[in-house]
Order: structure tokens, then sequence, then C-alpha cells
């Protein structure tokens, strides 16, 4: 599986048995958590973490997940297939997805693809929706997606199995387990999917041919205390996807595509007094190949590998006041067909402020990055957060961030570019959070200024080459707000969340294509006993299809129903159906790429 | 150079250009009909979204009516359109991605038959006799698979194929030959070949320049304009005319462009002159020995030269929307002087203009 891992697991074995450890409290973030700063240093951002249970109410799909329970719009190439985000109304490559502290965004294309992401192997998943490229780099723009590992020290084993059987000759499994000591943590996940996704679009006969796919997402996250102030820890995330591209309506397809990415990360964390010295080795391997034809060998490939090493130094002036230094490296390796000598190297330096007053607390960061290939701006962030009372809290950010040319915007060749600049934006925003007894809501103003916006554009002669072209002002309002009560056996909660995004061409005056002015979910759960019962739901208002603003996708409503029935309380094994669709409504989030109607989904779920 | 042969060659030019290219002289319908008069764009619609269109406008009004195939037929025209071919009363349109042919009265725009078999990345189609002939890609990765399919034109059916080189895109016909410009598909060719319609196969391949785009006949000449192969290529070559003697299908002259960096298109002939473009400017040859070094002027209103006709003293150029993503534009101009005459906004990514 890998070779990493085992590696490092001899060298554990070969450590000496050491004492049983007690972690002092204020070391307890650093320990449990892979990525700190997206507590530390998102003072004046909303940071929402979306449960598990919430999680498995959808295909193990991040964009799933994410349309039905963020604000955002999500474009797919057909179910399953390649799939893009907009967060407050920015393109693809402006949302970073970050693992465990790493940016993941592919070097080929400087965006996620959002099927290539299995969601069944993480501990938890959040979303930072603003800018955040001083602590997570190129492309947190919009917003940044986190799926997250974490480590207990409790010296508990618990195991949770879970299967899902659904239309289409769907079939889903995952497994994970969490085992500890008290200086040893081992998280186990591994999460795989198979379809035919052979469905009928609704409204017509005709079948969605050549939409079978599969992947595999196994993920290992072991943390090991190698001394009483010295900790190592280990995230290795192996997916590998085979999916073949569905056509539309009018374009037939045979073409099929396979994914295998790699990610591992080694940190070793020391305590030193006041000081907190982390040093992080990350190693990942990025590689897609494309068959027009499946039933042929001929294929198109890609591959990045990127190497990053990064020391942080924390140091804690005073109980309420921390300074990090950052130093990193990072060399990025890419080859494929139709790219040329794609290395470059990126050196980096942040230094991240943070002071926390009674009822204010504030962070100031900055970074500067220094490469080869183009100028790079100095990046900043300031936020922060005022509490006036126990219901009313005032958020604030400011903050340059940025999306730097990725390996194909740099070297394809037929157009590459060596001359690009990175994508610059300088954003505000301003949030207000309300909490009431049941009921807490968050809405939040925010202005973004993107230039050099970077465009795949004909020149003269016709060829698409990228150039840094338009400026964007998107600027808009966002809610989430959620309601939960408990009621002797009853439990219920409500959950929504809404956006109005105005994304527009400085130029032309025109909203950009794949914006949707509005986008609202909205999402409950009832339990009552050994009964439970929840509806899923967002509404996509209509967006633009072509720049001049004169073609456009109509709005669409999706609504997914489910019931639960607990079997069981030891071992917990919980019983779940589902009707995803129970409208049947035919939407298209791409003009042709028609989505499946009505499906039935039934899970099965083990915790021992 | 032999200047001698070039000034004979110019004679000879300057003889048989008074007989003009023959779409001017178009049988008229009987009775008047919606389209009986004026310009056609084609749209090819953005790929995968079946958008394809066709605009009219009408030269007595100047009315422009856009998706006129659909709004006579009740029913789309398909995806991705790559070319029209004015025959008699017909218009064939040639639907890339949906790998199907509709043949209209280019009158009435009336479907008159539709042809879905046989077909596999068709680009262009043209008439010889009573048999059209379209030339097909394949799979575009796969060299060996690219062919020219034949249709009866009495009854659409099938009535063979033949394999031709890779990329076989233009197609001229003169004297029971058809000259196929064979530009490599996905990758590079550099090959015109040489069709018998009486035994449909190939009699020869003719060696050009890199990508051979545009054929115009003159004569017992078959002029080529090749672009050379980009700067992405392996190795980025000159565009190249080349004239063809076609009583013996023997390549008579070569001419290179300069610059390996020049990537001619377009050519057509007008008013006893070779006009071509690259990028957006326009160059004119006067058969006299010598490639034009400057442009006679160049289009800079339109956003990429994607369409291109000469006629009657005038530059029709379609033009998309920079980002091939809305609606495109129609630009008239003056072959005299360059200057605009007329715009007209048009359906998605127009990509060529065709005359009733």
């Amino acid at each position: 599986m890998n070779r990493h891992l085992y590696i490092l697991l001899l060298f554990l074995v070969g450590c000496a048995a050491l004492n049983a450890q007690e972690v002092p409290v204020n070391w307890l973030d650093e320990v449990v958590l892979s990525d700190v700063k997206l507590k530390t240093n998102s003072e004046g951002q909303l940071v929402r973490k979306l449960s598990d249970s919430i999680i498995e109410q959808n295909e193990p799909f991040l964009v799933s997940l994410l349309k039905f329970n963020t604000p955002y719009f999500f474009r797919e190439n057909g179910y399953g297939g390649v799939a893009s985000a907009s967060i407050r109304g920015t393109g693809a490559a402006q949302t970073a997805v970050v693992w465990n502290g790493i940016n993941i965004n592919s070097q080929l294309t400087g965006q996620t693809d959002f099927n290539t992401v299995n969601t069944g192997v993480f501990d938890n998943i959040s979303i930072r929706p603003g800018g955040g490229s001083v602590v997570y780099g190129s492309g947190a723009i919009g917003g940044t997606i986190h799926l997250n590992n974490k480590f207990q020290f409790d010296r508990e084993n618990d195991h949770s199995i879970f299967m899902a059987l659904g239309s289409f000759d769907t079939y889903q499994a995952s497994y994970n387990g969490n085992f500890s000591n008290d200086k040893t943590s081992l998280n186990l996940g591994m999460s795989g999917i198979t379809s035919e996704n052979d469905f009928v679009y609704p409204g017509t006969e005709i079948t969605n041919e050549n939409g079978d796919f599969e992947n595999l997402s196994l993920n290992v996250s072991l943390a090991h205390w190698i001394s009483d102030t010295n900790i190592l820890k280990f995230y290795s995330n192996y997916y590998s996807g085979d999916r073949a591209f569905s056509g539309t309506i009018n374009l037939p397809s045979n073409s099929f595509y396979e994914d295998r990415n790699s990610r591992n990360l080694l940190e070793w964390k020391s305590f030193f007094g006041k000081l907190t010295s982390s040093f992080k080795i990350a190693w990942l391997q990025e590689e897609f190949k494309y068959f027009e034809n499946r039933d042929s060998e001929n294929h198109s490939f890609g591959k990045a590998g990127t190497g990053i090493l990064k020391y942080d130094l924390g140091i804690e002036i005073s109980e309420n006041k921390n300074l990090n230094f950052i130093a990193d490296y990072t060399n990025i390796q890419g080859e494929g067909s139709g790219i040329l000598n794609a290395d470059r190297e990126i050196g980096g330096f942040s230094a991240l402020w943070n002071h926390d007053l009674e009822k204010f607390t504030y962070e100031f960061s900055l970074r500067q990055e220094i490469t080869s290939d183009y100028s790079s701006p100095l990046l900043f962030s300031v936020g922060g957060n005022y509490r006036f009372s126990d219901i009313y809290l005032l958020r604030f950010s400011a903050s340059r961030n940025f999306r730097i040319p990725s390996i194909n915007d740099l070297f394809w060749q037929a157009g590459g570019n060596q001359e690009l600049d990175p994508e610059t934006s300088l954003q505000y925003e301003l949030g207000n959070e309300f909490k009431l007894k049941d009921f807490e809501f968050n809405l939040t103003g925010f202005f973004m200024d993107i230039t050099d916006l970077i465009r795949w554009v004909p020149d003269s002669s016709g060829l698409w080459r990228p150039v840094n072209t338009a400026s964007v002002h998107n600027f808009g309002l966002e809610f989430f707000g959620g309601w939960a009560k408990t009621l002797d056996e009853h439990k219920i909660d409500l959950s929504a969340s809404y956006a109005f995004t105005k994304s527009i061409n400085q130029e032309t005056q025109k909203q950009l294509i794949y914006t949707p002015e509005h986008k609202l979910t909205f999402s409950g759960g009832y339990e009552i006993k050994k009964i439970s019962a929840f509806f899923q739901s967002f509404w996509n208002g209509s967006i633009y299809t072509s720049s001049d603003n004169q073609y456009e996708l109509d709005p669409y409503a999706l609504f997914n129903l489910g019931l639960g029935y607990r079997l069981m309380d030891k071992p917990e094994i919980f019983l779940q159906a589902q009707v995803n669709n129970l409208f049947d409504e035919n939407y298209q989030s791409l003009p042709g790429r028609i989505m499946p109607g009505r499906s039935i989904r039934t899970t099965i779920k083990i915790n021992f | 150079m032999n200047y001698k042969h070039y000034l004979a060659l110019f004679c000879l030019v300057f003889i048989f250009n008074s007989c003009d290219d023959d779409t001017d002289c178009c049988p008229m319908p009987e009775e008047e009909t919606q389209f009986e008069s004026g310009i056609f764009v084609l749209n090819e619609g953005n790929f995968g979204s079946g958008n394809a269109s066709v605009s009219f406008i009408d030269s007595e009004n100047e009315q422009i009516s856009n998706n006129i195939f659909s709004n006579v037929n009740s029913r789309d025209l398909g995806d991705t359109a790559q070319s029209i071919e004015m025959v008699g009363e017909l218009a064939l349109i040639v639907l890339n991605v949906s790998n199907r042919l509709e043949i209209v009265n280019r009158y009435t725009f009336e479907s008159l038959g539709t042809i879905d078999a046989e077909l596999n990345n068709p680009r262009y189609a043209v008439v010889e006799g009573d048999k059209i002939y379209v030339s097909n890609w394949g799979d575009g990765m796969d060299p060996d698979d690219d062919f020219l399919s034949i249709f009866s034109l009495n009854d659409l059916s099938f009535l063979g194929s033949v394999p031709v080189p890779e990329g076989p895109e233009k197609m001229v016909v003169t004297n029971n030959t058809i000259y196929v410009a064979h530009t490599g598909g996905f990758s590079f060719n550099n090959i015109v070949s040489v069709v018998d319609t009486q035994t449909n196969s190939i009699i020869k391949e003719i060696e050009v320049g890199d990508q051979p785009n545009s054929m115009v006949v003159q004569g017992i000449d078959l002029w080529v304009l090749a672009s050379g192969k980009p700067a992405y290529a392996d190795e980025e070559t000159p565009g190249e005319l080349s004239r063809i003697d076609i009583t013996s299908n023997e390549l008579a002259e070569t001419y290179e462009f300069p610059e390996s960096s020049f990537h001619p298109s377009n050519l057509s002939l007008a008013d006893g002159s070779a006009y071509f473009t690259a990028g957006k400017a326009l160059f004119r040859y006067n058969f006299d020995f010598n490639l034009p070094e400057t442009a006679e002027f160049s289009f800079d209103e339109i956003s990429v030269l994607y369409g291109f006709e000469i006629r009657d003293g005038k530059i029709y150029i379609a033009s998309p929307n920079s980002d091939f993503t809305g609606n495109g534009n129609l630009y008239i101009y003056d072959l005299a002087n360059g200057s605009l005459l007329e715009q007209f906004p048009v359906g998605i990514n127009p990509n060529g203009i065709y005359f009733n």
C-alpha cells in the first residue's frame, strides 16, 4: 500500500517503550489536530464543520456532500464526472482543497476535481469561506475545504463499518478504525464505491451510456510520542479512481479516465517550554491517464510530484500572544502529454501573529513566496472578532490572496504561457454571528477585487493561450443558520444556508459564467427513540453559460428524503433508506449534462 | 527561380480569371422563398452542447433571422456544425459531433433528408455528379481510420468509402477528381490526396506544406495554402503556397514564407489576385512571384477570425465571442480599403459564411 508507512512502522517498533503520557492542556490542539492553524488563524472567518451523519447522507463524493450543505455552486460533467466548485462567485482554481493542512489542488490544473475526493476516510470535513493564501497557499481565494484526521490517546479501540446499496448498481463500503494507547494513536480508513451509473435521463428515453465509475481511498494516520516532548505524526492518503466519462445527449462518448493520487505527510513536533517546533515533510503525487477510446491503449497522461519541506516555530510570547515563523520549500516536477520541463521551485516565508484579548481576538499574518517562474505578491491577512455579548459576535477580515499559474497554464504545449503572473485577490469581509438558545446563525458580507485573472482565450491566430486578462469584482451575502432542539424523546434540527453572489467582470460589467446569483440549501432531521428521519434540499438559481449573458441554464431544486432505524445498541447497528431527487427533477449544471432522476439508496452502519 | 515560367503563369492566370467561380450562378427558385437572396452564417455552437444554428441576413432588407433551421423544421440542428456545401438547390450541413449530415432546400431551409450512418467525425462535404463525398477524421487519436464516405444524392443511401491519409479536411471537385487537403486531424499532415471518382480510389498523394487549409482552382491550377506547423509542434514551420497542375497532378511550384512563425490561411481569389489571412490581417498576392511581406490591412474589430469569405468586393468575417461562450458577429468589410461596412450579431461561434 505505502512504502513510507512501512518504513515508519518499523522505525516506531524500534523505539523503546516510554512512560505513559500526560499531555499538557496547552499542547492539546497541537497534538490532536492535524491543522491547528485552521483554529488559530481563522479569527475573522467562519469555519463550519460538517458532521459525520451529514457526510454519510450522501454518496462519498465531496461534490455530493457540499452541494447539499453549502451555498456554493458545483459544476458537474454528469454524475461522477469532473466537478468543480465556485465559492463566492470565484472560478474552479480559486478554491483550495486542504488535506491535513496541505493544499492538494492539482499542480497540473490548479484545481481539485470534487468527484475525486472520497469523503469516507476523513474524521472531519470543514469549510472556511474566504481568503486563506497565507496559510493554505494558491487558490485559497473563494474559500477552502478542509479534510482532516485527528488523533486521540484514550486507550480506546473503535471500529465503524458502513455499507450502502443504491440504484444503478451502486455499491459503497467503508471502514474506519481508531486504535490508541497513551503513546500511540492509529487511525485507519478505507472507502470505496462502484457504480454502473446507467440511469435514464429524466424526460427522455436516453440512458447515461459510458458513465460507470469506481474509486477507492485509503487513509492512515499514525501519531507516536517518541519522548515526553516529541511527537511524530504521519498521514498517508491514497486515492485510485477509474471513471468512464459519459457523453452528453448530443455527444456520445467512449472515453475513460484514471486518477492515481497519493499524499504523504510526516511531521515531527517538539515542545520546549514556550516554543513549539514543527518540521514537516510532505510528498504528493498525482497522475492521470485519459483514454479517448476506452477500448484502445492510446492515451494521454499527466503527472506531477510535489515535495514540501516546512519548518514552523511557534513562540508563546505570553499566555495570550502567539507568534509563528514559517519557512518552507516546495519542489514540483510535472510531466505529461503536451507538457515539457515543467519543474518549479517555490520558497516561502511567513509570520503569523495571534493576540487574544478578553473580548477581542485578532490575528495578523504575512507571507512572501519566491519563485523563478513569476513574481509573487506579498500576501497578508488581518482578521479578528469582537464578542459584544453571549448572543452576538462580530468578525472582520481583510486579506490578499493569490492563485498561481498551474503547470498547464505555464507549460502546456499548445499555448502554455510562461509570462503569466499569479491572479491576485484583495478581499474583505464582515461577519455577524448570533447565538440564541437553540438557534444560531451567521451572516457575512464580502467583497473581492480579483485582478490578473488567468483565462484561456484564443489569440489572433486562434491558438488558445492563458493570459492575465480580466479583473472581477465579487460581492455578496452569505448566510448559515441552524436550529436544534431536544424535547423529551424528540430531537429535531434544521439548518439552512443561502448566498447571494455577484461576480462582475469589470470590463464587460457582465456576471461571470457558472456563478449563480442565488443558492439556497435547507436540511433537517428528526429523531425519536430508535427511529429517525431526515431531508436535504437545495435550490440553485439560474446560471449564465455564456460571457455575454445571453444563454443560461434553468434553476433547479433537489430534494432527498431518508428514514433511519437503530436496530441494536451494542454493537450499534443503524439502518437507513433514502430517496434521492424525490421529485425526479430534470437538472443539469452544465449544458447537455443531464443528472440522475429519482433514485434509492439503503445503508447500514455498524459501530463497535 | 524560373521567372519566365512565372511570367507565363501570370498570363495564364489573367486569361482564366475572367470566368468566375461557380457559386455565383446557382439556379433560382421558381417562386419567392424566405431565403431567396442573402447571407447564411453557420454557427457551430459549443462542443457537446447541441446548440449549432444557422443565421440568415436577407439582402433585401438587411434583416437578420437566427436559428432558421430549427424555426423551419421544429427541431434542433445538432452539435458542432462544421461546414455547409451549397450545391444546386441544396445545402448540405455537416454536423461534426452529431455525426450527421442535414440536407435542406437552400431557399426554404426545409429538411429534405438526414444522413446519420457511416459518418465518423465528419468535416466537409462535396458533390460530384449524383454522389456526395464527406471527409471524416474517424477517431481523432487514430491516424489510420480516416476516410471519405460516399452517399447517393438521389436517395441518400451509402455507396461506399475511400480510406485516406490522416486528417482529411476541405475538398475541391473538378473533372471527376476530388482533391482532399489533409491537415492531419489531431496531428499534422502535409498531403493533398487525389481521388478518382470513377474508381473511388486515391490515384495520387501530393506533398505540400504542413497543414494545407485552403484550396482554390484557377484554370488548370490548384492553389493550395498550407499554414505550416504551429509554435507548439515539435518544429515550427512556415506557411507555404503551392501550385498543382491538375492536368498532370504534379506539384508545379512551391513558395515558402520566410518566417517560420507566419501561418496563413483562407486562400481566396478575387479580382485577379489571391488573398489570404494571417492572424487578423489580410494579405494579397498578385501572382507576381513575390509573396507579400506586408498586410493590406487588418480587421481590428473582430475577436477571432473564424470564418472568412470574399465576394463582390466585400470581405465577410465570422467572429465568435472572444471566449467562445456567447454570440458572435458577422463583420463585412470593403475589400478595397478595409473599412468596416456592416456588422450583424449572429449565433454561438460562427465559423462559416455562405451565399444565396
